[in-house]
Order: C-alpha cells, then sequence, then structure tokens
C-alpha cells in the first residue's frame, strides 16, 4: 500500500522484517485461539480434542441486558478513561518539574511519587482502604478511581518526567521569542510535540487500571464491579465457556488500543501490516 | 527602528565560579547591525536571550527606545530570536511555521496566509508551505527559519550563529540575504557569531566579547587595523608581534630601530602588523633583512615565512607576481604607519 512495500522492490529485510511481526502478532494472538473455540463450545468433555457440541450460550448472557457484563464493561472503562484523564493532568506538570533543574527535596518527592511501585500493593491496599472508608469514598466508583490513580501515577510521572527530560526547551524558547505566551507554548509547541509520548504513556495508564483486580475488590467492596472482577466470580464458578467469552471482551480493548496507538505513532499501516493486511 | 541601549549587564549563573557576562555597556543604535564577536563560551549566547527576555539578568538593564524593558516578558519584547539550529517546529508544515508568531498575535487566516506568501517568496522559497520540516535542505530551513523570524517586521532581530551549520557557498548567499532584508526592513538587527568574517561582512560595528567582558566595540575595519588587545588582534588572524622598548617615536627591537606614528606611552611595547602591510623594501627607513624559510604560492598571494636573527620569524603576504623562493635572502619595510601598539594582556 505504502511505496515501499509494492512488489519489485521486497528486499530481504523487508521479508525478514514482515515475518518478524507476523511472528509477534501470532504470539500474542495464539493464546487467545483455545478462547475462541471454548466461548463456542456446548459440551467439551476430557479426551476429546474438540468439542462435541456447539452453542451460542456464553455469548448470548455476555450480551444479555440482565447480565452484569455490559454493566461490569462500562465500570471498567469510565473507570481507567477517568484514571487516565486525571494521571496525565497530575503527571504532565510533575514529571516537567521532575525533569527539569534540581530543587531541595526533589529527590524525597520522587521516592514518594514512586513508591507504590516498591510496597507490595495487598500492604498498601488495607490501609488505602481504611482511608477511603473514613472519607466515605468505600465502595463507590470514585474511591476506585482514586485507587486505581496509586499504581498509576508512579509509571506515568516516570514515563513523563523521562519524555520532558529528552525535550528539547529551545523549542519553547523559540515560540516565546515568536511572541507566544507560556500557555500558548505549551498548547501549541511542547504538547504537540510531545504527544506520541503522552500518548503512550496514556495508554499505559489505561491497561493498568482497567487490569486491576485486588483494589477494586477491596475498595469497591463487590459494589462497584468492573470486568476482571466479574471474570474472577466467573472462573471460580468454574463456567468455562463464559469465562472464556469474558476472557475475550477483556482482551479486546487492550489489543484495539495497542494496535491503533502503534498505527498512530508510526504514522502509516505498519502496525497492521502483520495482521493480513496488504 | 529601535534604539537598543546595554547598561552594566550582568548574568550570574548559578554555582558558576565567573559570570557569564560582566558589566556589558553597549549602545546599539536604531537599525543599526552589531556584531557579537568572541571565542564560544564567551557569553555572547546569554547576552542574546537576556536582550530577548529568555533569561534575566543578575544586573544591569536593557533599554528599547530608552525604556526598560525588564519587567516586559519574552512574548511582548517584539525582539525575535533565530537560534543557531533553525528549531523548525516538527509538527507543522513551513507555511505553519512561518505564520506561527502571527497566529499568536491572532491574526486571521487570510492575512497570515498572504504574509507568509510573500515572505516564503522573498527567502526564496515560495510554494514551499505545505512542505514538512524534514523535507528541507540545511540551507532551506535556515530561510524558513529567517522568514518566521522577519515575518513578525519585530523590533529587533537577534541571531545566534545563523550560518554556521552550512556550507560555505551557502552561508554566502544567506548573508547578503539577510543584510538585503535587515537593510530593507530597517531592522536593529545583533548578530552573535565566533566567526570574524562573518561578523565582518554582517555588521555595521563589531562589539569583541572575551570571558563575558567586553574588549572593544569598533566598526570592523578600526578592529581590525586597531585592535585594542594583542587578544583582539589575534582574533582577526595572526598579526606579527615585534615586541620593543619605546622612546619617543622610535622602538627599539630584536630587528633594530623602528619608528612608529601611533601614540603610546613610552616603555614596554608590543608592536603588531599584519603579514599584508610588509613590503617588500623600497627603503631605507624601518627595513629589516631575513631569510626566507617558507614560501607558499596562494594564487592571489604569496605567503613567505621570514626569519630573522635567531627566534624572530615575521609572515609575509605579498603580491603572487613575486618569485621567491625559501633560501633567499629578502629585505622587507614595515611602514610606521602599519606598525600599531597593543596592550599585551587579554
Amino acid at each position: 500500500m505504502s511505496l515501499s512495500h509494492d512488489g519489485k522492490g521486497m528486499t530481504w529485510r523487508m521479508a525478514l522484517h514482515r515475518v518478524a511481526v507476523g511472528l509477534i502478532v501470532l504470539a500474542v494472538l495464539a493464546p487467545l485461539l483455545p478462547l475462541g473455540v471454548w466461548s463456542f463450545s456446548g459440551r467439551w468433555l476430557f479426551p476429546a480434542l474438540w468439542p462435541d457440541a456447539w452453542s451460542w450460550r456464553a455469548w448470548a448472557y455476555v450480551v444479555a441486558p440482565q447480565s452484569k457484563v455490559p454493566a461490569a464493561l462500562w465500570n471498567s472503562f469510565s473507570v481507567a478513561l477517568s484514571v487516565t484523564i486525571v494521571s496525565v493532568l497530575i503527571s504532565l506538570p510533575a514529571g516537567r518539574t521532575l525533569s527539569g533543574p534540581h530543587w531541595r527535596g526533589k529527590s524525597l518527592v520522587l521516592f514518594l511519587f514512586i513508591a507504590p511501585t516498591i510496597v507490595p500493593v495487598f500492604a498498601a491496599a488495607m490501609g488505602i482502604h481504611i482511608v477511603l472508608i473514613r472519607f466515605g469514598l468505600a465502595d463507590t466508583w470514585a474511591g476506585v478511581v482514586l485507587a486505581h490513580l496509586i499504581p498509576v501515577l508512579p509509571y506515568m510521572i516516570l514515563l513523563l518526567a523521562g519524555l520532558f527530560a529528552n525535550y528539547n526547551t529551545d523549542y519553547d524558547a523559540q515560540a516565546r521569542s515568536l511572541g507566544a505566551t507560556s500557555w500558548q507554548v505549551f498548547a501549541h509547541v511542547t504538547l504537540p510535540l510531545l504527544a506520541p509520548g503522552v500518548l503512550i504513556s496514556c495508554l499505559f495508564a489505561f491497561l493498568i487500571s482497567w487490569n486491576q483486580y485486588l483494589l477494586t475488590v477491596l475498595v469497591g467492596g463487590g459494589r462497584v464491579v468492573t470486568l476482571p472482577v466479574l471474570l474472577f466470580a466467573f472462573a471460580q464458578s468454574g463456567d468455562l465457556p463464559l469465562t472464556a467469552a469474558l476472557s475475550l471482551v477483556f482482551v479486546a480493548p487492550a489489543l484495539v488500543l495497542v494496535a491503533l496507538t502503534a498505527r498512530a505513532l508510526a504514522g502509516h499501516a505498519t502496525a497492521l501490516a502483520g495482521m493480513g493486511k496488504p | 527602528m529601535t534604539h537598543i541601549l546595554l547598561r552594566a549587564l550582568t548574568k550570574r549563573y548559578p554555582a558558576a565560579p565567573s559570570p557569564a557576562v560582566c558589566g556589558l555597556t553597549l549602545d546599539i543604535d536604531a537599525g543599526e547591525r552589531m556584531a557579537l564577536l568572541g571565542p564560544s563560551g564567551c557569553g555572547k549566547t546569554t547576552v542574546l536571550k537576556l536582550i530577548a527576555g529568555l533569561l534575566e539578568p543578575t544586573h544591569g538593564d536593557i533599554e528599547f527606545d530608552g525604556h526598560s524593558v525588564l519587567a516586559m516578558p519574552a512574548e511582548r519584547r517584539d525582539a525575535v530570536l533565530m537560534f543557531q539550529n533553525h528549531l523548525l517546529f516538527p509538527h507543522l508544515s513551513v507555511g505553519e511555521n512561518v505564520g506561527f508568531g502571527l497566529r499568536m498575535r491572532g491574526e486571521s487566516g487570510p492575512v497570515i496566509r498572504a504574509r507568509v506568501a510573500e515572505m516564503l517568496n522573498q527567502v526564496q522559497l515560495a510554494g514551499f508551505e505545505t512542505r514538512r520540516p524534514r523535507e528541507l535542505s540545511g540551507g532551506q530551513s535556515q530561510r524558513a527559519a529567517l522568514a518566521r523570524a522577519l515575518v513578525l517586521q519585530p523590533r529587533v532581530l537577534l541571531l545566534d550563529e545563523p550560518f554556521s551549520n552550512l556550507d560555505a557557498h551557502l552561508r554566502d548567499d544567506l548573508r547578503a540575504l539577510v543584510l538585503d532584508l535587515q537593510r530593507r526592513l530597517g531592522l536593529t538587527t545583533i548578530v552573535v557569531t565566533h566567526d570574524q568574517q562573518e561578523a565582518v561582512m554582517l555588521a555595521d560595528r563589531v562589539a569583541v566579547l572575551f570571558d563575558g567582558q567586553l574588549q572593544q566595540v569598533a566598526p570592523p575595519r578600526e578592529l581590525y587595523t586597531r585592535p585594542a588587545s594583542l587578544g583582539i588582534a589575534r582574533f582577526f588572524g595572526n598579526p606579527n608581534v615585534i615586541r620593543g622598548l619605546k622612546r619617543g617615536a622610535v622602538v627599539e627591537t630584536a630587528l633594530g630601530a623602528l619608528r612608529m606614528c601611533h601614540p603610546s606611552p613610552d616603555g614596554a611595547v608590543a608592536l603588531t602588523i599584519r603579514p599584508e602591510r610588509i613590503r617588500l623594501a623600497d627603503g631605507v627607513e624601518n627595513t629589516v633583512c631575513g631569510e626566507v624559510t617558507h614560501s607558499a604560492y596562494l594564487g592571489t598571494h604569496l605567503r613567505l615565512t621570514l626569519r630573522l636573527g635567531t627566534d624572530t620569524t615575521l609572515d609575509v603576504l605579498t603580491d603572487s607576481t613575486h618569485d621567491i623562493r625559501p633560501g633567499q635572502a629578502l629585505r622587507v619595510t614595515l611602514p610606521a604607519e602599519a606598525l600599531w601598539p597593543v596592550i599585551e594582556s587579554a
């Protein structure tokens, strides 16, 4: 489709590149294939290599209004999106300050920010729960968002600090000299130049929140049901077709987001080249 | 046209042992082209950033047309700095880059498009609006950056080593372009450079800075022929240096007694003379005799090295029509008016 991909220019390097991309995609998608088969199986007993009977039951339940899946999907999505937005708003200034010149107490602040990655989540989660109960945020959607920010922020801040550290601030100086106010510099120069990196960081934030189980269960107290919470319940109940269907629903946004971001970053269809597109 | 006055300007960076700029006082006329010349690390770029408002001075004042601009943020000073690296914004097209400042000012789309097209035309990049910066060559990038600065018709144009990343013929083209546009727009222009040739070609006056301190401000010709110190003289190509003891109009040197005509206090003195000012002997006054040790044919000129006595050599640049070979004895004249006394320090 792009110029370098038309037939006669196919070199060894490009062929190798395609094979590598194909293998990576296969490694990511292959484990999902048995899930696909399971989710449509009606009866599948031990020595059989293939299900004896097929069924729509699992998928019918997933999309049914009385099932908890659509609500859980919405909870997961709204929590992850809110966590992403709040964390990027906190991490942009924090990352910028932490990447800048030294000031008293900078190391301490940095340490506090990354502390959640050092302390085991389980140890912290109990304390978080007690604090949130005190503030009346336990068992609420907002409480879950707040709790998710704890594991998300360290990664966000470190990623964005790295981004700012590599940023050539002469671009900002140039823009100011051309008459841009501080806000205009940020909106028209700094942010667009950092956008690809910020986008990647947001993707991380979204997925970290999307994957949270323990914090959601503890803080949400069973009232805020997200996909992982539901998935865990089904997995324990032993209904394998339903668990498989839900797992596919759970993993879908991650795959879509990764593919879209990769596509946006590459600026062309490289990300999809290995997915059967010419 | 804006008159700029720098008053005892000092900039000290935290943790730096000495100030980057120290007590710089400089008066730049409206519409003048001033070059700040000095070796790298002498504080030239700091001066530009101070004037642009991108740095705050530790002491001193900056006045535009008699009014201090220290309280004015960079974006309102209307003093546009063009960096050494063109710094075109990579996420914008060439047209959007050139129109950036106008857009920040809130000009309307059609006005911006018209002015950008006109400006691109002036820097010979007509029709480049939709190109991306990465598609431009070095010279084109620099021209686009120049257009981006000039389209604002700023009060002051600040150029930081604008052409040092370009090869020689591109540099000449761009210098001519800058001179032409600067004259037409009547911009007060300050150009920072470490290249004395560039300073001489671009500027009405040149301010020489060493270690953050102003050494001399003068028109290029005067700086070349009448440097205030040996350091400045050396910065403008290597002059011959003859040390001696001055009494009246005569200096006793290792080469014999030389007459000089420029005023200087009696006592120890260092005389400089440019290689091209030394003439093949045509009289008796200030004439010395030596042996040619090197002779290099340069096409337009002949460069000779002359040894006199045991430890004195003179570089001589003469007409290339002469055929002078190493080993030959040669008499040369050091004209009294070409012997310029300098301060040894700095």
